[in-house]
């Protein structure tokens, strides 16, 4: 008991200390809050740029800028297969948010696959991967006629190596905007 | 003895005065003919160098025919013959040749004009003379079409005029290209920056069908050659492998439209399609046979791609590969009996010939690159396909035994050929 004690009058000094070290360094920072103070008077707006940037640029920029922002990340497949893997459903669930927030915005699901299929099976995969994206991202509450497929089989390779490791980039769905 | 037999053949078949079909399968020994060295008569280097190369064409067409076997350069410089209107047709039988071609090509102005003429050896008859005249531009056509002649006089089905389809990346994206049989002559079809892929070529010649991204969806074209026009067959889905009936008038395609890859049959002429398969596997490559009442195709309904063929109703399937477990992209000889399809072993693609009769299958390609997408020539003796075994993807042929390996593109990736086909039975 008496140890339990020690350790938690010496947690809280040492959590007093940190405290007094953080105002500290807040007390190295005033230039910059001075600067902001004189120009704009009103501190309350300050936590919320953030979002609101995004929003507008979105607005403002072209969709091969948007694209090339990467807002949705592409992902990737097992050889041979079609099914979401688990490791990558974050990413679909992530993805799903982004559209949610930005409930203009159509998109174009590629999907692509390695080299080891016949360029006409290879077709029939990548669209049953580009179907099961789009199922997906449906399940999560995203609009069917918000959503368009294609498959480019083999022919678009992110990798043009011939390894496992060139095959495993290239199994993968990507996302297109194609409308804001 | 070998010779001898071939001489009687040969000649017991010139003496019957009618059209024969000497069907030259492994085994047989092809034709041997004796091509001296042309007569050139030219006033120009233009001409003089045209002239030169209808020689090599004819020559090199010959050599690649499997049905004629020209003799060599020793055996030729053997023969003294001095007079080309009346050939030593003795002191050419004692060297080995069955026929004897006398060539000629003559200058007249901007044009040449470019004579033939055969003659058996040992009966000592003139058998065949043909004439081409045109522009030098033409050089090589006149070759071909000479080479065609002779084809077509001892019943074999003509090859050196036909062409071969393809697609090609060299000058950024994927675009539809033809080019002769022997590589020559590359010409680009389609200019949509878009992606095409997978070119059928039809029986006359005239019609290549396609399928391009150009509006998004893999959509399937007709391309009219002659007339630089497209006319667009389907779109909904994906479109693609669309092959003519051996008359010209249906095409057949696979379509994702209806959720998974179904064969359909499209009448060019009314405009109507009928949807063929209904499996839960991707049913794709459909291919009719040389006589139009089946089609073979491939399809994973089993679980994983293998062929089948299917009377041209879409009734009666049954699976025609066993062995394997990755079968695709087939495609039917002209004689109907054999299949040359790509198998997957290992993540490696390679090409196998099945024969239908017999059940016998043949590999003919080997090694770790990926050999892909073959296609029979009009006649059956050789093959075009596209292998990425230098690198970059290229279209090669070889013969039906696998011999005679020859690379015919190296710009680019060039892929995807598909050989003009020819339906002599018209």
């Amino acid at each position: 008991m008496k140890k339990l004690t020690l350790i938690l009058v010496a947690g809280i000094f040492l959590l007093s200390l940190a405290g007094c070290k953080k105002k500290e360094k807040v007390k190295v920072i005033p230039p910059t809050e001075k600067k902001v103070a004189r120009t704009g008077e009103e501190v309350k707006e300050k936590p919320i740029p953030k979002p609101v940037v995004q929003e507008e640029s979105i607005e403002d920029m072209s969709l091969e800028e948007i694209n090339r922002k990467g807002y949705l990340q592409r992902i990737h497949f097992d050889f041979d297969k079609y099914n979401i893997r688990e490791d990558q459903k974050p990413i679909l669930i992530k993805n799903a948010q982004w559209l949610k927030a930005h409930p203009t915005v159509k998109i174009l699901i590629e999907g692509h696959c390695d080299e080891r299929g016949t360029e006409e099976y290879n077709l029939a995969l990548g669209e049953k991967r580009a179907k099961a994206v789009r199922d997906f991202l449906i399940s999560l509450g995203i609009s069917p006629d918000r959503i368009k497929i294609v498959s480019y089989g083999k022919s678009r390779p992110l990798d043009p190596r011939h390894n496992e490791e060139a095959w495993a980039k290239n199994r993968r769905a990507e996302f297109v905007i194609i409308a804001k | 003895m070998r010779k001898i037999f071939l001489l009687v053949f040969f000649t017991s078949q010139i003496l019957a005065q009618q059209e024969i079909t000497i069907r030259i399968k492994g085994g047989v020994p092809a034709i041997r003919i004796a091509i001296p060295p042309f007569q050139i008569r030219t006033y120009t280097p233009e001409a003089k160098a045209a002239a030169e190369e209808i020689e090599e064409t004819f020559r090199a067409d010959l050599a690649f025919s499997r049905v004629f076997s020209p003799l060599s350069r020793d055996l030729l410089s053997l023969v003294k013959d001095t007079n080309p209107e009346r050939p030593d047709l003795k002191a050419w039988e004692s060297v080995g040749a069955s026929v004897v071609f006398l060539g000629k090509v003559e200058q007249r102005g901007e044009q040449l004009r470019f004579t033939g003429k055969l003659y058996d050896a040992r009966t000592r008859e003139f058998i065949l003379g043909k004439s081409f005249y045109g522009k030098m531009k033409f050089r090589r056509l006149m070759a071909h079409r000479m080479g065609d002649e002779l084809l077509k006089y001892f019943g074999q089905i003509p090859i050196f005029t036909s062409k071969i389809a393809f697609i090609s990346d060299r000058d950024g994206n994927r675009e539809l290209y033809i080019m002769d049989y022997d590589g020559m002559n590359q010409v680009r079809l389609t200019y949509t920056r878009g992606m095409e892929m997978l070119p059928a070529w039809s029986h006359n010649g005239e019609m290549i069908a396609y399928t391009s991204f150009r509006r998004g969806n893999p959509s399937l074209y007709i391309r009219y050659i002659y007339q630089g026009k497209d006319m667009l067959v389907a779109e909904g889905g994906s479109n693609i492998t669309p092959d003519f009936s051996p008359d010209d008038k249906f095409l057949l395609y696979s379509s994702s439209l209806p959720g998974n890859y179904e064969i359909y049959i499209y009448d060019l002429r009314t405009g109507q399609r009928r949807r063929l398969t209904y499996s839960y596997g991707s049913d794709l490559s459909p291919k009719w046979s040389p006589d139009g009442e089946k089609i073979l195709f491939s399809s994973d309904r089993s679980g994983s791609p293998q062929l089948y063929i299917m009377d041209k109703n879409g009734k009666n399937p049954r699976r025609i590969t066993f062995q394997g477990s990755y079968n695709a992209s087939p495609d039917w000889a002209p004689d109907g009996d054999r299949i040359i399809y790509v198998s997957r072993i290992m993540g490696r693609f390679n090409l196998y010939l099945l024969y239908l009769s017999t059940s016998q299958v043949i590999k003919l390609t080997s090694g770790m690159a990926m050999n892909e997408n073959p296609c029979f020539s009009p006649d059956g003796r050789h093959i075009v396909f596209s292998s990425n075994r230098s690198g970059k993807y290229q279209i090669y042929i070889m013969d039906y035994d696998g011999k005679n390996l020859r690379q015919l593109t190296s710009r680019g990736n060039n892929l995807m050929p598909s050989w003009q086909k020819i339906n002599y039975r018209r």
